[in-house]
């Protein structure tokens, strides 16, 4: 199975926002250069708060073997051809290690904190997105041979030589798309190269409703769906010994609680028949009451949704779970964890072999 | 007068090469060596223009380091204002953000972004609003909100919020042609950078006036705008090879002038019956033909013609009592000739 992981150095507590370590080139290329030592597959970038494909472009110069990609940059507030420029460069200086990750968000963070508009339901939307990424990406590549796209949402029918940036050595960048629902999981299967799960995607979620819809997509296309890199990214709550794991709920709870207050993701706890306490979660957060809606998240649906385990047991746990339906594992660690450079090199080739 | 370089080969000078990593950190450490003040980034030949500016960012210390411009509606604000907020940071405050909106074909047909209204009332409220970001960005809590016709900014959990910065004043720029955005450089922005197109007379006559009708506006001097010159150079070492270089820069002016977002200045000079026709030609896609209607006079008129050794004077005489900064579109083998280089920062500064 490969691992890939966050390309960021944490602060205590926060994985995001101010806390994300964004200080400079400098402390971004030895971080990449670290983790690449620790046998990761792949590096990406969130992008809360920051730009995603700038420190990419700062690992593809400081390290030569890891892939490297956007997880996920969100799509609709740039427009499908500024994001095709960025990857353009991006895979011609990585070499070929570079795939474009995307997602929606929801409307709410497109409208009020984008400033970028929210016409129709991301789904549909999101398809044309991707095809015409896809027609400049080939129009790039074949400049002789314009690959126009007309649709509901997006255009794309003028490129003039001289804003052709054309061919590169590796023109075929991998697109991921992260996913919970049925939609996009088809769209997954019928247009990208891989799907990132998101975090609050469970195993009997997955087989039962995410696969099956890859499959369709899959199917439509006439692919298979096993040619699709399917990157889990499941909650992990983990430490040396039992006392720190029982520490760390307490805060994965919080992160869960946060999700599961959103809308957007409640299907999933309907399929797992906790669908009142999604809409419970969504009034306190409605009312402001974060302080307390961990207190909602029992320690049975903690475990649905998270792998529990001391270090020297998580490897196993999680393969035993995930092992024969994700090709790829993202494995967040916290600040503690990234210090200790031969746990994380062990907990990789864990998961290698 | 500050002096700029552009980083990356312009697409229409011969053999047009975007360079790698390696190719962008050499030239950006060189231009601060030679004793430049500043590198600018073009969004130019289909690349994003942020990268190489992280790339200079990363290779130098003292250059301030801006685009020249990035095309602001395929980008919303607030993915506009992240990414000048993290290269701010990144640089200690050597960053400037240059912002364009290109023509509605562009954004329409190339960008596949929506071309709603007119480019100039959107461009005021995109900058508007990113500013409202910034002041969010760097003092956090509830946002600073914005609500205008176009861009609208209410929500910015503290998750989100990329944290202050030691220098949150990053100079905008907006490239301008018209009255419209000269205006608005005059009364919201920190510099303007006319298209190459515009010469010192339309300056002189359109541009300015604006610009002080903006200042006076918002209560500001015509000194707290940045005049951002980036003229259309045509230079070799010898008389042979600016006759040489001739085609390209007409190449070049024959895009500018079949655009008519920019036939202002055409107007000033008396060609705007020659841009209709390079428009029609440029409709069919005849760029050849356009290139043999621009005439050596016209070429004269628009951009600088001279010899490596007489440039810097020629650029003096022509701008220097409207510029604050030169940006020199330098053509490779220009940047290497040492001499040249020297002759030409001394004569300009």
């Amino acid at each position: 199975m490969n691992v890939e992981t966050l390309l960021m150095t944490l602060a205590p507590g926060q994985y995001a926002g101010a806390a994300q370590d964004t200080t400079g080139p400098a402390r971004i290329a030895e971080t990449a250069r670290q983790l690449e030592e620790m046998g990761f597959d792949g590096l990406t970038t969130p992008e809360t708060g920051h730009d995603p494909f700038l420190p990419l472009a700062i690992a593809a110069e400081h390290t030569s073997r890891v892939n490297l990609g956007t997880n996920v940059a969100i799509a609709f507030p740039r427009t499908p051809m500024v994001v095709a420029q960025m990857a353009w460069d991006l895979q011609q200086w990585s070499a070929g290690r570079f795939n474009i990750g995307l997602g929606t968000q929801v409307k709410g963070h497109n409208e009020r904190r984008y400033s970028a508009p929210w016409p129709s339901p991301p789904g549909p939307r999101m398809r044309e997105y991707i095809l015409c990424l896809k027609a400049i990406l080939n129009t790039f590549k074949n400049p002789t041979q314009p690959d126009y796209f007309s649709g509901e949402h997006y255009q794309f029918t003028l490129m003039p030589p001289f804003f052709n940036p054309g061919p590169i050595e590796h023109p075929d960048i991998p697109i991921y798309i992260s996913a919970l629902n049925p939609y996009m999981a088809r769209l997954a299967g019928e247009l990208c190269d891989g799907l990132r799960l998101h975090p609050l995607a469970t195993l009997g979620y997955t087989k039962e409703v995410v696969l099956p819809a890859i499959d369709a997509g899959a199917k439509k296309a006439g692919r298979k769906g096993s040619d699709i890199d399917l990157v889990g990214s499941p909650f992990i709550i983990t430490g040396k010994d039992e006392s720190e794991v029982e520490a760390n709920k307490t805060m994965m709870k919080q992160q869960i609680a946060f999700y599961a207050s959103t809308r957007t993701y409640h299907r999933v706890l309907e399929f797992h028949g906790w669908g009142d306490v999604g809409m419970e979660l969504h009034r306190m957060s409605v009312e402001g009451k974060w302080g307390e809606m961990l207190n909602v998240v029992t320690d049975e649906l903690l475990e649905e949704f998270a792998v529990i385990a001391t270090y020297d047991k998580l490897i196993p746990k999680l393969k035993e779970r995930w092992g024969d339906v994700l090709t790829t594992t993202f494995l967040g660690l916290s600040p503690t964890m990234q210090q200790d450079r031969d746990l994380v090199q062990g907990l990789v080739q864990q998961l290698h072999s | 007068m500050r002096i700029e370089v552009g980083l990356m080969t312009h697409p229409f000078q011969e053999d047009p090469v975007w360079p790698d990593i390696e190719g962008i950190a050499e030239a950006a450490r060189k231009v601060e060596d030679q004793g430049f003040d500043g590198i600018l980034v073009p969004e130019a030949g289909g690349h994003d223009p942020f990268l190489p500016v992280l790339i200079a960012v990363e290779h130098t210390k003292r250059v301030s380091i801006r685009t020249g411009i990035a095309v602001a509606f395929p980008r919303s604000p607030l993915v506009m204002a992240q990414l000048a907020w993290d290269m701010q940071r990144f640089s200690g405050g050597r960053f400037e953000l240059g912002l364009g909106t290109q023509v509605k074909g562009q954004n329409e047909r190339r960008y596949a972004s929506p071309w709603t209204s007119a480019p100039g009332p959107r461009l005021r409220d995109y900058v508007l609003c990113m500013k409202a970001m910034f002041k969010t960005f760097q003092e956090g809590g509830a946002p600073t909100e914005f609500k205008g016709e176009h861009y609208t900014f209410s929500l910015m959990p503290e998750f989100f919020n990329p944290g202050s910065i030691e220098h949150p004043h990053i100079p905008i720029h907006v490239a301008a042609v018209n009255k419209y955005m000269s205006r608005m450089a005059g009364e919201l922005c920190d510099g303007i950078f006319p298209h190459p197109i515009c010469t010192p007379q339309y300056m002189r006559d359109v541009v300015m006036p604006a610009i002080e009708s903006g200042t006076k506006k918002a209560g500001r001097s015509r000194s707290d705008v940045a005049m951002l010159i980036s003229p259309m150079i045509v230079t070799g070492e010898d008389k042979a090879e600016v006759e040489h270089m001739k085609p390209f820069l007409k190449q070049r002016l024959g895009f500018y002038a079949s655009t008519r977002a920019y036939h202002g200045p055409l107007e000033t000079h008396g060609y705007l019956d020659l841009g209709k026709q390079l428009f029609q030609l440029s409709m069919e896609g005849k760029w050849q033909e356009i290139v043999a209607l621009v005439s050596d006079e016209m070429l004269e008129t628009f951009a600088v013609v001279a010899t490596h050794d007489e440039l810097g004077a020629k650029i003096k005489e022509q701008w220097g009592d409207i510029a604050t900064t030169i940006h020199l579109d330098m053509p490779p083998e220009l940047r290497e000739n040492e001499a040249a280089v020297r002759r030409f920062v001394d004569a300009l500064s």
